[in-house]
């Protein structure tokens, strides 16, 4: 074989093994050295912690045997129980008469008190099956194995996830226990080439963390550097995974959220599948994908259940928001205090009727809205629901009228902090969400200044500073800015399933290709 | 992780970006005067003269593809010449950036902020394009990306917008007797175009060369074509007569469009906002230009190069706000417009020629 061909071939076993098949497995037979079996099964899965293998003498005799499974699709009670515990201890009568040949039949037949076991010869069925949460025993001097399906159909308790709420898509949210977590993604992704790295953080707490991602997607530099950054983590003690997030991220004084924090097991898939990395806490129902761009940030897990006319619209209008959340109370002051001209006179005329009687000038007035307004924010939270409900009445509607009535502030305004108000709320990112309500505040000086100019400016200031942010090391408004019409068709617009097949190429991922394009291959 | 680069597409909104500067909004009032009711036509021959000379341009850039101007003065022209170009080049762009930040705010003055000093307005434009300078090009280029779209949408929406209260009639007779006013006034059009040396910067930038020149074209191409339009709405609507006395016709233009019982009434105003993150443009371009000049002539280390830009920043808005008189801005601006592309269109396709002949040379040698 010519070296061209040679290195043609290698490539393309590499292609085939990064795109998350296992049918490339088939020619490698299972061997009658348990020690290989394992340490090969542990490379192809990338030696994720949560692989267990347990090795163990069957029946008191010197015959070395092995299980394989992961931890957290099975259920471990049950292969102690009915596993282990008759190997090692109930089969000694059986075993010691037998002849070699006989054993594994035996172990089979009389021994595992399991209905579902299947013989396995080679190494595709094996991981398949270990990923789907079976249980796979072999036995030293056989070349065949067995897989035990002790599966966990049931599936763990999950929590739903209450702050990001979704229309049509799946309610399993994280919990807060790390193993749990970890199964939620196995059961989701059964490629052997999910990855998971454990660290410890925090010298007092030494809290488990969890770096996973999907080796042959992700970027090796971004696993690196995620990696670099975890190991570089010196802290006494950590409570949340969004405070190891902070940690972690190239511009830490940023008011723009640089890592993407999610409570969805379906959001946190997604992430991987795209070629991010993601980092699970114990003790934290909630994890962060990072990196996180702008455009990441403004997606909705319903953006992927609904037809993508609907989804272009929807997005639009949430791109609206965000811009009305940062900007409308300021181009109110700009343009009925600088700038009146650019209206119509009608318009004109109604607003400033309607602040006859105002005492203060429309900055001031603005400014106790807005206040108002995060007082009721911060009171709806702190409260429990059924109270936080009635606080949003007393607040939107009675405060609101009698201010009006009051003649403190003009009902103008009362639109203007309202409509904002619910433009804040609809970014599908809180962070995102609380730093529009930050920035509110001095687009609203810049408009009280210098009008419709200060604001060009102060737009002019966050573009350039949102131009030169990253998140990891990529660009935050990746792939707006730079621009690039491939990843352009899942941002502001979302194009059809059909045209959209490839992982987002800012995101320079090793496995470009997500799905083959259905559509053009049916009409051929 | 992708190293930063520029993408090929880019030298098309970068140099578009660097050629609308302030002459969107103050045009040439030489061309009308000139060339009268043909002065689309002069700025139609200034362009493609543009085309050519930018093309040379390009060619040397891409001689050198990981050099830019100020580089290749001092690599072809040796160290004694080559700084003095630096030095000159620098003086010119310097001054092109105080005097369109003067002009820039003294149409925001007779438009938007009539009561607003005139310094205020130049020190916060000055302040927010050096801030893009210091964070680098792909800020820069990351900007105007974002804002390509809505300024050139605006532009075309004036154009369309304004001819229905033209008259075609304000171009007759095309060419009649007027050829040799024409290329006079091609001369001064050609000098509206500055910006498209600006691929001397920005072209060692890209990581992918091939198809460069394509995009670069097409940033010729599309100012070109906007500015005829705007040349040709300005003299439909207003006639050559008036439009020789105006001293913004295309914020004047807006000014006639008007949207009865929309939203927004009527354009200036709306306009006058989308005029300042279009000069935001040009001046950050020019002002990374300067920057990459001095650093060259200094030889500024490259860990400290970005705060080059806070340096000239004092300087830049002292030129720009010590002129008292309005008019002698225009005047000045103009010559020094007028210096800078004349000594650029002769040298730069001297030290094309010489980079040339020395490439081919050593070429010759291996």
């Amino acid at each position: 074989m010519g070296i061209f061909q040679r290195i043609f071939k290698r490539n393309k076993n590499r292609e085939t093994v990064f795109q998350g098949h296992t049918e490339y497995l088939r020619k490698f037979q299972l061997s009658k050295n348990i020690d290989d079996n394992r340490n090969r099964l542990l490379d192809i899965m990338n030696n994720s912690f949560d692989i267990k293998s347990r090795e163990f003498n069957i029946g008191g005799t010197s015959l070395r045997s092995a299980v394989v499974y992961i931890e957290n699709l099975v259920d471990e009670p049950e292969v102690m129980e009915h596993i282990l515990k008759p190997l090692i201890l109930e089969s000694v009568e059986l075993i010691s008469h037998a002849k070699k040949s006989e054993i594994l039949d035996i172990i089979k037949d009389s021994i595992i008190s399991i209905g579902d076991i299947e013989d396995v010869f080679t190494f595709d069925e094996i991981v398949l099956g270990i990923l789907s949460g079976d249980t796979f025993l072999c036995i030293e001097g056989h070349d065949r194995g067995l897989l035990i399906k002790i599966r966990e159909y049931e599936g763990k308790p999950f929590s739903i996830p209450e702050t990001e709420p979704s229309v049509k898509g799946p309610k399993e949210g994280l919990v807060e226990t790390l193993k749990r977590n970890i199964g939620f993604i196995r059961k989701r992704v059964r490629d052997p080439n999910l990855t998971m790295e454990t660290f410890m953080i925090g010298r007092r707490t030494k809290t488990d963390l969890v770096m996973t991602y999907i080796k042959g997607i992700a970027d090796p530099d971004l696993v690196e550097d995620v990696r670099k950054k975890l190991k570089e983590i010196d802290i006494d003690g950590t409570v949340a995974a969004i405070e190891i997030g902070n940690f972690m991220v190239d511009r830490p004084r940023s008011i723009f959220p640089l890592i993407q924090v999610t409570e969805r097991v379906d959001k946190l898939v997604a992430g991987l599948l795209q070629g991010r990395v993601a980092v699970i806490m114990n003790s934290a129902p909630e994890c962060i994908i990072v990196p996180a761009t702008l455009p990441i940030l403004m997606q909705s897990v319903d953006d992927y259940y609904e037809s993508w006319v609907a989804v272009t619209l929807i997005r639009a209008t949430r791109y609206l928001g965000l811009f009305i959340s940062t900007l409308f109370p300021s181009l109110y002051i700009a343009l009925t205090s600088f700038n009146p001209g650019m209206l119509p006179t009608k318009l004109v005329l109604s607003i400033t009727g309607s602040r006859v009687g105002v005492p203060f000038p429309a900055i001031i007035e603005a400014l106790l809205m807005v206040f108002t307004l995060e007082l009721l924010h911060e009171a709806g939270i702190r409260l429990p629901n059924v109270v936080g409900q009635a606080v949003a009445i007393v607040g939107g509607l009675v405060i609101g009228q009698s201010a009006v009535q009051a003649g403190i502030v003009s009902p103008i305004m009362v639109i203007i902090i309202s409509i904002t108000a619910l433009s804040a709320y609809q970014i599908p990112d809180y962070s995102l969400s609380l730093t529009t309500r930050i920035l509110r505040i001095p687009f609203m000086a810049l408009a009280s200044v210098l009008g419709s100019f200060g604001v060009a400016i102060g737009l002019l200031f966050l573009i350039a500073y949102l131009t030169s942010l990253k998140s990891f090391g990529y660009r935050y408004l990746s792939p707006i800015s730079p621009f690039s019409l491939s990843d352009f068709k899942d941002t502001i617009f979302k194009s059809p399933r059909a045209a959209n097949t490839k992982r987002p190429e800012f995101l320079n991922t090793q496995d470009v290709v997500r799905a083959k394009n259905t559509e053009s291959g049916n009409k051929k | 992780m992708r190293k930063d680069s520029l993408k090929p597409i880019q030298m098309m909104t970068l140099t578009v970006g660097a050629i609308f500067g302030v002459d969107i909004l103050y045009g040439p009032r030489a061309v009308a005067s000139l060339a009268k009711q043909d002065a689309w036509i002069s700025v139609l021959i200034g362009g493609i003269l543009a085309i050519i000379i930018g093309s040379v341009y390009y060619f040397l850039a891409s001689l050198y593809p990981d050099k830019d101007l100020p580089e290749i003065f001092v690599l072809v022209g040796g160290r004694f010449f080559g700084k003095i170009l630096i030095l000159l080049n620098s003086f010119n762009t310097m001054v092109y950036i105080a005097l369109s930040l003067r002009i820039f705010a003294q149409a925001l003055l007779m438009f938007l902020l009539d009561r607003t000093p005139i310094y205020v307005i130049v020190i916060l434009m000055a302040l927010v394009s050096a801030y893009s300078v210091y964070k680098g090009i792909y800020t820069i280029s990351g900007v105007i990306d974002i804002i390509f779209p809505v300024c050139k949408l605006t532009i075309i929406s004036v154009i369309i917008l304004s001819l229905p209260q033209g008259d075609i009639s304000a171009l007759k007779p095309i060419l009649f007797e007027n050829f040799g006013n024409v290329l006079k006034g091609s001369m001064a059009s050609y000098y509206i175009f500055t910006g498209f040396s600006t691929i001397t910067y920005t072209y060692r930038y890209t990581e992918n060369k091939k198809g460069t020149y394509k995009w670069y074209l097409a940033g010729l191409i599309i100012p070109l074509i906007l500015f005829v339009g705007l040349k040709i709405a300005t003299l439909m609507v207003f006639g050559q007569e008036d439009v020789k006395s105006l001293v913004f016709p295309t914020l004047t233009l807006t000014k006639s469009v008007e949207f009865t019982a929309t939203f927004i009434e009527r354009m200036e105003s709306t306009a006058a906002i989308l005029w300042i993150i279009i000069v935001y443009e040009a001046i950050s371009m020019f002002l990374f230009i300067s920057v990459r000049n001095i650093n060259v002539l200094f030889n500024v280390p490259s860990d400290k190069s970005k705060y080059t830009v806070w340096l000239l920043l004092p300087i830049i808005i002292f030129t720009a706000v010590i002129i008292k008189s309005g008019l002698k801005v225009f005047e000045f601006f103009e010559y020094n417009r007028a210096v800078m592309m004349i000594s650029g269109s002769a040298v730069v396709p001297v030290l094309t020629l010489l980079s040339y002949i020395k490439k081919k040379r050593s070429r010759n040698r291996i």
